[in-house]
């Protein structure tokens, strides 16, 4: 299954045939597709250090761990173009700015039709637990860095623009030639209560795949129960063609999320744009900035 | 450290905080009253390395808390190196 399999420190090849774990209603799985960019992000990250994921400490022996901040596909054609026993080949790169931060590249591509292809880019920053609890993670970065992966010597675009946005200094981003207006306008709220056995991951925090998951789940509950115009439901529609997420802030178990619809804005060939957030209840806490391209099948 | 490396690292500090015409202060305070945020204090570590030529940890440059404490912070640092 999975063929050619080969992480460096500086660079991720693999083939992999797509069978049910990587699939989801009609087609490949994002909730999959996030946790293996993550993953791989995290072998080259860890194999450029010389380490692995639970040795990563910074120099007060805080166990370290690689937060995801943003992470951005971007496909040609929707998730739900991808086919059960199609091949799929891997290509990812990892570099890092200073110790902490690092930036990742992978290009995703069928091997029965090329023009099926998607790219994502991931950033991740070193961070550690204040106290026991999720609510604060304190940024950090390794002790003994004596890391093999390439050092930039400016902060790459991708994560400047994130800094823009989360200090309001810009007030719009592109997504696939689409301009997304960075508002706090509320469409729709929903309350959603974490589910242990899927959004948490295996240190306890949620996991940054689980996010734009909870974000599905509310916003297919205002397409299908709210604002109902199809004959089936939402998910049966409408599939993933972009996604960028900004992450603020992670929660404990026992929280709940709030999700806000933004803004939905249909635009040309049945593509739709959609804005929502997440936000901690118990203090309000913006947790993430979600934009989504969707296309209708 | 001279008033050139001085006007530097305010430079440097104005690039990290995303404020290119911000009015810096010794006494201001990186995180309470300039801005500073927790990327911020990572780029700043990478700025200050590859300008100054000196490497200060997460926990060193987090405990300056106004712009006098980071401009101690740097010149014990080149005077040591």
């Amino acid at each position: 299954m999975d063929k050619s399999a080969n992480s460096t420190g500086t660079a991720h090849q693999a083939e992999k045939k797509i069978s049910m774990p990587q699939m989801c209603i009609d087609g490949l799985s994002e909730n999959w597709l996030f946790k293996y960019f993550g993953a791989n992000h995290w072998a080259m990250l860890c194999s450029g250090l010389g380490t692995d994921s639970t040795h990563l400490q910074n120099a007060e022996g805080d166990r370290l761990y690689a937060s995801f901040v943003r992470i951005k596909i971007d496909a040609e054609q929707p998730l739900n173009s991808f086919k059960e026993n199609e091949h799929i080949q891997f290509n990812g790169q990892i570099q890092r700015y200073g110790n902490a931060m690092y930036f990742s590249n992978f290009e995703l591509s069928s091997k029965e039709e090329k023009s099926k292809n998607l790219s994502a880019k991931l950033m991740t920053v070193f961070s550690a637990r204040e106290s026991a609890g999720n609510q604060k993670l304190l940024r950090s970065e390794v002790k003994n860095n004596n890391s093999i992966v390439k050092a930039l010597n400016a902060m790459p675009e991708f994560g400047m623009e994130y800094r823009k946005i989360k200090k309001q200094k810009t007030k719009q981003i592109c997504l696939k030639g689409y301009d997304f207006a960075i508002d706090d306008d509320v469409v729709f709220e929903k309350e959603y209560n974490l589910n242990p056995y899927y959004d948490v991951n295996g240190v306890g925090l949620i996991y940054f795949a689980a996010y734009p998951t909870i974000s599905d789940n509310c916003e297919s509950y205002y397409f299908n129960e709210v604002n109902n115009q199809f004959d089936r439901r939402w998910e049966q529609h409408y599939f993933t063609l972009a996604r960028d997420i900004m992450y603020y802030a992670n929660c404990e178990l026992s929280d709940t999320i709030i999700y806000h619809l933004n803004k939905i804005e249909k635009v040309k060939r049945g593509i739709v744009k959609i804005t929502s957030s997440l936000y901690r209840k118990s203090d309000k806490l913006l947790m993430a900035k979600i934009f989504t391209l969707k296309k209708l099948k | 450290m001279n008033n050139e490396h001085v006007e530097k690292l305010k430079d440097i500090l104005r690039a990290s905080l995303l404020e290119e015409e911000l009015s810096i202060n010794a006494d201001d305070h990186l995180a309470d009253e300039l801005g500073l945020d927790s990327i911020g204090y990572v780029d700043l570590t990478v700025k200050i390395e590859l300008t100054f030529g000196i490497v200060l940890s997460n926990r060193s440059i987090r405990a300056a808390k106004t712009f006098q404490d980071l401009v101690n912070l740097v010149s014990k640092h080149s005077a040591n190196g």
